[in-house]
Parts: structure tokens; sequence; C-alpha cells
């Protein structure tokens, strides 16, 4: 019974994608809206209530514990809202939206595998299980022909960095002769000069940053973004984003011995921050922006990884589980202001968006102020502690540039919001805002605030998180 | 030696109440009907945190030294942070200031703003919960938030409400001012790192290291010279001055720029006093630099507010002055410019926006003889003119007269670069005295004199102007011993030379 309960968001998400394939064969248009949140309810509903489940499965190539549950909180809840933002889909066909519920039920249970996997192979097929569905969705969109360009990107992109990365996994498993993280833990100090190792290590990394969009790895990112539907870019934008945290957290902190990764990924950590603000500076489209800012913040979260040793993990974390609030508060308004048959949100259609509707005004500015990383939101707390943990770990030139970056960060933000609050025409249509989508975007914009001011909770939780990770703690 | 935390003599927790009830308020606006209620119901708000604040001075126990009022109660203990506030007396005044002038700002924006009214007034309401916020927190990090909090708030009512070229002028002052913070957020975690902890009285006790001190101070400076501003980096006050609201510039001038000498007090005096007394000499230069550089300016400004904004760079290089003669008249001295600058500038800022409301305009020429036309008008402009360009018998006097004497006792010649700048104060602001009260020239031909709203809103800081500038001994005594504190904590053997102590700390990092 106790297992039954430790897999039971899992259980819980299986049988809602077959639900949702029981409505795509029969073609059940109606009510798909309501059915989506119900099902990610009872999700989400399921992961709080299997919050403290240990269990083992496949011989110890998947693992139940508060590691794994941490992350399924977040991702079930994250997988919540979006299934609410999803209430027009103007740009999706009538007849494809149970399909589009399934994939995207899908690729959340993907996630969620990733974050329990211990095993390499296991973790492989979980992220194949949580990509392949996104890169059907994004070329779900109607009219047009530039999602088929952006879906054909993402799946090259995606593929590549897959080959990559099992690719590094049979070095792995060549050198150290596991794929097992346990037993890799206890062979990799003596291979820690062991090229073939490296080249392993390397490799494997890669495909983290692709998963996390850090630099170079994010050329996929805004094409993808702009491409697809607003509400899969959501998704895409959030959920994948803790998943790959998760990853980093859990494997990340067994290769960070290695004398040259740590450099390594403190230059991309930078490169993505810096390069991240300074497109999105340029851009004019604000989903194209929302992707640059997610590489820069993709730069945020390696410094945490970099600061392994010093709680940076813990901070990473933190910082993971903000990013998918603010994404998602972001796009919630992202969402509301697309107009059916454009292809994309040009800055300028946020217009007067205080007087079109103030709530989701007040949400938006609350999120980008938290993207830009000042207080009293959660994006400074977390920014704060990344770079006090970074810069306890002895990379102070990281710091400054962090520093640096948020001064850039500020100046993309506040164009939106000015924008959004400051300009006066009142020109464009009134956004509709069901009670079900206020209530959410109040609830997200608080959310930003309260874990701003009062990070301990969450922090705590991360850290008991932490200390079950495999290689720290055997299961009782 | 950690400073001694007294605590709360009142049964309630006056500072927390101060900064949240405003705050608290501001979520409530929405909620009511009509424009006219919010005005009241702001209106009752800040008196009432007025009214609030007034224990904080007759409650203060002058024979203590450190903290007194203090609230502490922990926040996020696994990152060091504590909910802590107190007042010592420098930071009392400050809060007093900003206090008195919520009110005040409400009432002139009362006909000013008329679009979008209760945003605005949410707007004033956050502010001013925040700027008590930052002057209360003794917890450094809590200093940063509300030291941060208040640029989303400030940008808006500048971007907004403000003049044509308002979104120039907010976007230029919010980068210009986190260009400056993200060094101070930088110097906070150094210090954590430090200390395990951003509670500022343990910060205090730490004996930081010289070369640790002078990156310390240079990245505090960065912060707070921003918000003085001195030069260089003064460029945005003038441009936001000139195109935010009334109730904007107003803030703008009495209590935010008072954050940055504020900071430089608390902060880099306090906490890096072997940098202070090495870069004592630099700071001296830069604010004489502002005395004169920003005189001169003023002097060729024809618009009022411009002009204002300007005199203000002078009068706020005449505190940065006093505070690095290092010595206790001229951190007296500094306290005092503070407080009545505050006072004196706020004032001419609510007459320029008076002025303003008749005849949209803020150039001289068109406003010239106004003061015939409005007697009223014209005395208060007298006033406020001659308190900002420190004639004797009004508050300015004393403390520019303060520190004059601090710099001659340095050094005479650093006094006697300073003197012009008096002489020009007097040139300025009587060319806008003049050109405003007597000049026939104008071009307008009636005109409504002050009302009694007006007048409620220059009353209060004329009385303070007379009363400070015959009778300072409230403010001197409240403030000494956190002075003398402060002061003792310098090293003896001041006057090291500046090159010496750069060189010294570039060696300690290039191995």
């Amino acid at each position: 019974m106790d297992t039954l309960q430790a897999i039971l968001p899992e259980l819980v998400l299986g049988c809602a994608a077959a639900f949702f394939f029981g409505c795509s064969l029969f073609n059940v248009e109606k009510n798909m809206h309501r059915y989506a949140v119900a099902w990610a309810a009872a999700v989400f509903l399921a992961a709080v209530i299997g919050m403290s489940g240990q269990a083992e499965f496949f011989h110890g190539a998947y693992r139940v514990d508060r590691f794994s549950r941490f992350f399924s909180l977040f991702i079930t809840g994250a997988f919540l809202v979006v299934m609410i933002i999803t209430q027009r889909m103007e740009d999706i066909d009538r007849n494809c939206r149970a399909d589009l519920y399934f994939f995207l039920t899908v690729s959340t249970s993907g996630l969620i595998l990733v974050t329990g996997a211990t095993e390499l192979l296991t973790l492989f097929i979980a992220l194949e299980i949580s990509s392949y569905p996104l890169y059907i969705i994004t070329s779900y969109r109607k009219g047009l022909g530039f999602q088929f360009e952006a879906a054909a990107k993402y799946l090259v992109f995606g593929v590549v960095s897959t080959a990559l990365m099992i690719y590094g996994i049979s070095y792995l498993y060549g050198a150290l002769g596991s794929t097992f993280l346990s037993d890799i833990v206890v062979a990799l100090p003596s291979h820690l000069y062991d090229p073939l190792t490296l080249v392993g290590v390397i490799l494997f990394m890669a495909g983290l940053l692709y998963k996390l969009a850090a630099f170079p790895f994010h050329f996929w990112a805004p094409d993808v973004y702009s491409g697809a539907a607003v509400e899969v870019v959501a998704f895409a934008a959030s959920l994948p984003k803790l998943a790959a945290v998760a990853l980093f957290a859990r494997v990340g902190g067994v290769f960070m011995d290695f004398d040259v990764l740590a450099p390594a990924l403190a230059i991309l950590a930078v490169l993505s921050m810096t390069v991240g603000n300074l497109l999105a500076l340029a851009q004019t489209e604000l989903k194209r922006l929302l992707a640059y800012s997610a590489v820069s913040h993709a730069g945020y979260i390696l410094l945490g990884v970099l600061a392994a040793s010093q709680g940076g993990l813990n901070s990473a974390m933190f910082y993971g589980a903000v990013y998918a609030v603010m994404s998602l508060a972001a796009f919630l308004v992202a969402v509301q202001m697309a107009e059916e048959g454009k292809n994309d949100i040009p800055l300028d259609d946020l217009k007067g968006l205080w007087h079109r509707a103030p709530l989701l005004a007040i949400v938006f500015t609350i999120a980008l102020v938290s993207l830009a990383g000042l207080p009293p939101t959660a994006g400074f707390t977390g920014k704060l502690l990344l770079l006090t943990a970074a810069w306890k770990a002895g990379w102070f030139w990281t710091v400054v540039f962090g520093v640096l970056n948020s001064l850039l960060g500020l100046f993309v933000y506040l164009n939106i919001i000015r924008i959004s609050l400051v300009d006066d025409q009142a020109s464009g249509r009134p956004v509709p805002t069901s009670p079900l989508l206020g209530t959410t975007a109040t609830a997200l914009g608080l959310g930003l605030l309260v874990l701003g001011v009062f990070p301990g909770g969450l922090l705590t939780m991360a850290r008991k998180a932490l200390a079950a990770l495999l290689y720290i703690v055997p299961l009782t | 030696m950690e400073p001694i935390l007294h605590m709360n003599p009142m049964g309630i927790s006056v500072l927390t109440m101060i900064i949240f009830l405003p705050m608290g308020g501001a979520l409530a606006l929405p909620l009511i009907p009509d424009d006219r209620a919010a005005k009241m119901y702001s209106l009752i708000l800040t008196l009432a945190v007025l009214v609030f604040s007034i224990p904080l001075y007759t409650r203060f126990d002058l024979s203590l030294t450190g903290f007194q009022f203090v609230e502490q109660y922990p926040w996020v203990k696994s990152v060091g942070l504590t909910y802590l506030l107190g007042i010592d007396g420098i930071s009392m005044p400050m809060i007093l200031l900003t206090t008195l002038f919520g009110p005040i700002v409400v009432l002139c924006s009362w006909t000013y703003i008329t679009k979008r009214v209760r945003a605005f007034l949410a707007c004033l309401l956050l502010t001013q919960g925040i700027m008590v916020g930052v002057f209360a927190a003794l917890d450094v990090m809590l200093f940063y938030f509300f030291f941060e909090a208040l640029l989303i708030p400030m940008f808006l009512m500048i971007a907004v409400w403000g003049g044509p070229r308002r979104i120039y002028a907010a976007v230029k002052f919010v980068l210009f001012t986190l260009a400056g913070s993200i060094f101070l957020l930088l110097a906070l975690i150094g210090l954590y790192l430090q200390a395990h902890t951003f509670s500022y009285p343990v910060i205090m006790s730490l004996s930081l290291s010289p070369q640790f001190q002078f990156w310390l101070f240079l990245a505090l400076l960065a912060a707070f010279a921003v918000k003085i501003p001195m030069f260089p980096v003064h460029t945005w006050l003038p441009a936001a001055h000139v195109e935010a609201p009334t109730a904007g510039s107003v803030i703008l001038a009495s209590i935010l720029l008072k954050m940055g000498t504020y900071g430089l007090l608390r902060f880099n005096l306090a906490l890096a006093p072997q940098a202070s007394v090495d870069l004592a000499p630099l700071m001296i230069v830069l604010s004489i630099i502002a005395i004169i550089y920003g005189g001169l300016l003023s002097l060729a400004q024809t618009d009022i507010k411009k002009l204002i904004a300007y005199s203000s760079v002078a009068h706020m290089g005449f505190a940065t002055l006093g505070i690095f003669t290092l010595t206790f008249q001229g951190n007296q001295g500094a306290m005092l410019q503070m407080i009545n600058h505050g006072l004196t500038t706020g004032g001419l800022f609510l007459l320029a926006g008076m002025l303003y409301e008749r005849t949209h305009s803020r150039e001289l020429g068109v406003n010239a003889g106004m003061g015939r036309l409005m007697p009223a008008f014209g005395f208060f402009l007298g006033l406020f003119s001659l308190s900002s360009l420190a004639f004797p018998g009004t508050a300015s006097f004393v403390g520019e007269f303060l520190c004059l004497t601090g710099a001659f006792k340095l050094d005479w010649r650093v006094g006697a670069w300073a003197i012009p700048g008096a002489l020009l104060a007097a040139a300025y602001m009587f060319r806008l005295f003049l050109k405003l009260t007597w000049d026939a020239k104008g071009n307008k031909k009636v005109a409504r004199d002050l009302n009694f709203r007006e007048w409620i809103c220059l009353v209060p800081l004329a009385a303070l102007i007379m009363v400070f500038g015959f009778y300072p001994k409230p403010l001197l005594q409240v403030m000494n011993p956190a002075l003398e504190g402060l002061l003792a904590r310098l090293p003896v053997g001041q006057g090291t030379d500046m090159l010496v102590a750069v060189r010294q700390a570039v060696e300690s990092i290039v191995p």
C-alpha cells in the first residue's frame, strides 16, 4: 500500500493520459478544458498525498524519495496552471485538443520520471518520454506554417542532444562499468583523470544544458517559443526547466569533482546570462523575449550548480521552482493577449493593459519585476541565494557578472512594464478574464511576493529534498 | 563591541506600524469607490502615520546610546535574515521628516493629479511606508529590500503622471539607481560572508581588514552617490525632478536624496572607518565640485524645477562635505543640512507645483512677476528662498555654517573652496525669487492666490524652518550621541594620503 501511495502521482498521470487518449479516439470535443483541469487537479492532489512517499522500482533504477517528490509537487502544480490557462486555445483546432492534452500529460509524466531516475538509461528513456510529445505539439498551431519549422528545429536539436547524451552514457558505461548513479559515485573518484570518463561526462552534460536551454545550446528556444502556440510554450518554458534543475542537482553534483568542468560551467553560466539578456533587449515580440530571458535565467541556475558544495544546489532548486512560477505568471498574461491567427505577440499589443485588465497588469508587473530580480519578489531572493552561494564557493567574478546582468535584465523588463502600465492608449480589445484565471493569476502573483519575503519554507523543503539524494542517504 | 539594542518602550510596535500601515492601506485603495473618497482616505491614513510617529521623538531617550524602539523577530534563520528595526539619533529625524511629508504630498496632489487617481495614491502610500522602512531597518538585507522596493513605485510615479519626457526621465532614474545599488548588493553579500548574518549590529562589531574596507567603501559609495546625487552621477536628478509630478519631486528632494547621505553615515562611516579616513580627500573634492558645479548650473537654468534640482546637488554637496570633514561639527552640519534641505527644497517644489497648476509652465520668464498677483505665494517663496541660500535666521544657515566650520577646522583651504558655493546659492536663489516676485514682464494678468489647502501644505514647513533657524537644539541633542558614537569608530591619526591608500589597496589585491 505504501508503494502504491508512493507512485500515486505517476499512476494518476497514467490514467489521465489514458483518458485523453480515449477522448482522442472517440473524438470527444465538449468540455475538454474542464476534464483537463479536473485531471490536472487530481494529479496535483496525488502529488500532495504522495509527498512523503518512499519506494524503489526496477532494482533501484527508479526511485521515489523526498527529492523526486519535491519536484513532482512543483511539476504537477505547474501542470495544473498550464491546464487552467489552456482555456481559450484559439490557435489550436478543436478536434486536436484531446490529442494536445494527451501529449501534455505524457510529457509531464516523462518529466516526473526524470526526477526519480537514478540510472542513466532510465533517465534517458524518461527524457525521451518528456521530449517527444513536445516535438509533436509544437506543430499543432493553426495556419501559417512557421510552426512546422519550429517543430523541425526542436526535433533536430533535440535529437542531436539526445544522441550526444546517449553517446556520453556509453562512454561512462565503458569507463565505469555501470549506469547506476550509486555505482558511478563510488567509481568516479578513481577516474577523475581518465580522458574517456571526462568525454563521457562532458557529452552527458551537453545533453543537460540543452534541456536547460543554456548557452550555447539555446538556439532552438527562440524559434520554438515563437513558432508554437502560446499555451504550448507556457508548458515548454516552465516544466522542463524544473526537471533540468532536478537533473543537475542529482547528477551535476556527482560530476562536479572534475577540475575542468567547473570553470567551463562558470563560463557558460556567465555567457548564458549575458547573451540571453542582450538578445532579449533587442526583441520586439513577447514570446521571443521570454525565450531569451529563459536563456539568461538558465545561466543563474548554473551558478547554483557551480556552487554545489556551498548550498548552491539548494538555491538552484529554489530558483528553479520560482522561475516556474514567474514564467507561468508571465505566460498566463501572454496567453490572454494572444490573438487568434496572429503568429506572435508584439510588445505593442500589451499597450494599455492597465486599462484593459488591471488584475492581469498587476500580476504581469509582479512577474516581470521578479524576472528582473528586484525585491521584494521571489526572483530577487533566489538570485541573492545563488549569488551568495557562488561567492562562497569562490566564484566571485561570476557574481560580478550576475549583478551586472540584473542591470541588463531590468532594462529588458522595465520596457515591458512601461508598455503595459504606462502607455495610455486604451487600444486593442478588452482582455477576457474568467474567475478561474483571475484566481490563478492572483495566486501566482501573491506566491511570488510571499516566496520573496518568506523563502524559509521552500528552502527547508529543498534542503530536506536534497538530503534524500541517493549518493548521500540510502533508503531505509 | 556590539551596539546596544534597547527594546521598544511602547506597548505597540510603532516602527512596524508606521511602515506597514500605509503599505497595507495602499492595498485597500481599489476597494474605495470614488477618487475623492480615496484622497480623503489617503490623507487620513498619512495623518494617522504622522501622529503615530510622534512618540518616536517624545519617547526618545537621549541618555541612551545604541538603538531604541528596537523590534526583533526571526525572519529567515537559515539565510541569516532577521526582522530587525530600530532607530537612533541619525535615523529618527529622517523618519519624522518622511512622515511629515506624508500628508503634504497627498494634499499637493489633490487637484494636480487628474488621471488614475487611486493608482497614484497607492504609489504614494507605498513609497511612504517603504521610505520609513529604509531608515528604520537594522538588518542590512531588510534595508536593501526597502531601498530597492522603492524603485518601481517611483518609476511609475514619474512615468505615468509625469511631464512630456517622463519615460526618459523615469528610465534614467531607475537605471542610474540600480546601476549603483547592484554594488550595494555585492557589498552586502560580502559583509554576509564575513559575518554570517545580515544583522547590522553584528556586522558593526566586525573588524574588517583595510583592504576589504576599501572595496566595501567604494561599493557602498557607488550606491549612495547616485542617490545623493554626487557629481558626476547627478545627471538623473534634473530630468527626474522636472518630469515628476509635484508629489514625486517633493519625495525625491526631501526624502529620497537623504537616503544617500544616510547610507554614507550608517554604512560607509560606521562599517569602513579606515577607508572613510583614507578616502575622505576624494569625497571632499567631489563634494566641492558638486557645490560649485551645481551652483553654476543652477544659475544658468530658466526652468524653475531644474533650477531647484541643481541647487539640490549643491546643497547635498555641503552635506557630504560636512560628513567627510570627519569632524563633529561637520557631521552635525550635515545632519542639519539633510533635514533643512528636506524642508526647504520640499517647500520650493511645492511652490513650483502650485505655480504650474496656475500657469501651466515652469519657465521663469512666463511666471515672472507672479508674486505681485499672489502675495502669500511671494511670502512663502521669499522664506524658502532665503532658507535655501542659508540666510541667517533660517534653518539652513545653522547647517551650512556648521558644515563650513567643520571644513575650516579640517583645513582652511577646504573651507575657502566651499565659500563660493554659498555665494552662488545667494545668486541663483535671489534670481529665482526676484524674477518670480517683482519682475514686471510676466504675461499673466490674474492668478488666484494660495487657497486653504495650499496654506496647510506650506505652513508646517515654514514654521519648522523658522524654529530650527533660531533653535536647532531639539535636533542637535537628538543626533549628538549617535554622531559621537559614529566618529569614535574612526581610527585616530587622520589625514592619510589618498594615493597611498589606493596604492596599498591595489597592491593587496594584485599579488
